[in-house]
């Protein structure tokens, strides 16, 4: 039993530089086929379409009335490649795992599905983390995004607002009085780098309450302060789940079927498994990753 | 404390205990991971059925909705099924540690898997009801059923990944000692992942239940659902977070 791939092979020796063998030829065999497929469905474009064309429009529409629904109209169209592209990818990369592996020789590792490597669904999160909190910041306004954390907001009138502001900040001030013995000899004490990451924190600290304090009285709400540590979190949840759903779910399907067929030295079960685990637990995670992109970006961009 | 290290790392045969506890590990792993997803996936079916007496000309609709819905919910009891593969057949080294990483894992793993379990079940039994109650809702009720089990699964999710560090902790070298404190701290950490992840995956399915049932009552209210639904399951959730993240500090910063 082969269950923990190969310790990824360095070009260098640089800590953290190197590849895994694996998920780079099965990544790249993935691109190659949605290429493929791509320019297969669009080679001859007609009127009356043909089979490829068919399903390339089926699956197109279906994914622009999702996109509409969550979006919007006008949102919708813009989002509509990156979630199927995601949706497609990721759909690829779960079922390349299930085809059969008796091509094994030269260094070429087999089938494997890249998205059990955790490393393709940690890449993957990011490019939607950015992509939600850059689009929020775009639709929004940087000082709109900031607020979002200090959501649900009070109404408040003018005096209200002022006397928030003036708490938070004598708070901030208190606490770096408090601290400002203990903060002055660890900041010197720090050598260059982290004297600007301590530096870079307080002052953002500041500067945030600055920038929100000035965009509540523009609004006239009250920011809740209380809820803004809880938003952080929440964010931060997300991003942790996400790629970790698709890994465990994919991983622990490639788990099962090692295991298994193991055990019953690889007779009868191994192509109903590959069956269950691959393309329908595949389709549905790889559906699920790509909703659930669909549904932060929505909870971002519309307020 | 000195003289109880000394005794425990000399007079007592790790080796044997550890192949004692990876298989005790094991066994509470599934063990405990079967309850939730069993439980979960029963309320999915009951609700299935009492749908299909209700609209019996639906029947093809629900049981493939029940059926979508119980896989998602299997989710939870896959993942302990994997830790505990990976406790019986992985080799361990002999160590104090390696006992408390292992009992941990399979803690974590078989307590965490509970909530999403039973959570990611009620989510799909509501939508099966839903479904039979206005069967012209059946595609923004799967819809909002997905992505709710999705966001149910997240605290098992959380569990998968503290053990599966416990699991693979002997290669950290700091597992390779006989430290009561680390070993302990191994521990607590799968048992708070495991005990913090009940709590919230019982909620967020409360969530994803509440959403789907509202969406099949208004199916025109599905995108605003869905991010309502979205939105309180991560603040339900973020007790679960917080366990996550002090089970981080128990393996990682504790020396």
């Amino acid at each position: 039993m082969d269950i923990i791939p190969g310790a990824p092979i360095k070009v260098i020796g640089l800590p953290f530089e190197g590849y895994n063998a694996a998920t780079l030829y099965n990544t790249w065999l993935v691109m190659a086929a949605l290429f493929f497929l791509a320019w297969l469905a669009v080679r001859s474009l007609s009127a009356v379409p043909g089979r490829v064309q068919v399903a390339a429009e089926g699956l197109t529409e279906f994914f622009e009335d999702i996109c509409n629904n969550t979006l919007g109209e006008e949102h919708g169209r813009k989002y509509l490649p990156f979630i199927a592209t995601l949706f497609l990818f990721v759909l690829f990369s779960n079922v390349i795992g299930s085809l059969p592996n008796f091509l094994r020789w030269a260094g070429w590792p087999g089938f494997y599905c890249p998205t059990q490597d955790l490393n393709t669904p940690l890449g993957l999160a990011l490019i939607v983390v950015c992509v939600v909190h850059i689009s929020a910041i775009r639709v929004k306004g940087f000082r709109g995004w900031l607020w979002s954390f200090y959501e649900p907001s009070f109404p408040g009138d003018r005096f209200v607002t002022k006397l928030v502001a003036v708490a938070s900040f004598s708070g901030l001030l208190l606490l770096s009085y408090v601290f400002l013995r203990m903060y002055i000899l660890a900041f010197l004490g720090m050598g260059w780098g982290g004297r600007i990451v301590w530096g870079g924190v307080v002052g953002g600290f500041f500067a945030n309450t600055i920038v929100v304090m000035a965009h509540a009285r523009r609004i006239g709400r009250v920011p809740n302060v209380a809820m803004a540590p809880l938003n952080v979190v929440g964010e931060l949840g997300k991003a942790i789940s996400h790629p970790f759903r698709l890994f465990g779910n994919i991983f622990g399907g490639f788990v099962i079927l090692t295991v298994v067929s193991h055990l019953i030295w690889q007779i009868g079960l191994p192509p109903f498994l590959n069956l269950f685990f691959g393309l329908f637990i595949g389709l549905v995670h790889a559906f699920v990753f790509a909703m659930l992109a669909l549904a932060y970006t929505a909870v971002q961009i519309s307020e | 404390m000195t003289d109880l290290v000394q005794w425990l790392a000399t007079s007592v045969d790790w080796s044997s205990l550890t192949v004692a506890s990876k298989y005790f590990a094991g066994g509470l792993a599934m063990g405990l991971g079967a309850i939730g997803a069993g439980v979960g996936e029963g309320y999915n079916a009951g609700k299935a059925v009492e749908a299909t007496a209700r609209q019996p000309a639906a029947t093809g609709d629900l049981v493939r909705a029940m059926l979508v819905g119980q896989a998602i919910a299997e989710t939870s009891g896959i993942f302990a099924l994997v830790v505990a593969f990976m406790l019986l057949f992985l080799p361990h080294q002999p160590s104090m540690e390696i006992v408390g990483a292992l009992l941990g894992a399979g803690t974590a793993m078989g307590l965490g898997s509970l909530g999403s379990g039973i959570g990611a079940g009620m989510a799909g039994g509501q939508a099966a009801a839903s479904i039979g109650r206005n069967p012209e809702s059946r595609g923004s009720v799967t819809m909002t059923m997905l992505l709710g089990q999705g966001l149910t699964s997240s605290p098992a999710v959380f569990s998968l990944v503290i053990a599966v560090i416990l699991v693979f902790g002997q290669q950290l070298n700091k597992y390779l000692g006989s430290d009561l404190a680390i070993t302990v701290s191994a521990l607590s950490a799968g048992l708070c992942v495991g005990i913090g992840a009940i709590g919230p995956g019982l909620g967020t399915g409360m969530v994803a239940g509440g959403a789907c049932n509202a969406v099949g009552r208004n199916p025109s209210t599905a995108t605003t659902m869905t991010r309502v639904m979205l939105a309180g399951g991560a603040v339900s959730q973020s007790t679960g977070i917080y366990s996550f993240v002090i089970a981080f500090i128990l393996i990682f910063l504790v020396k």
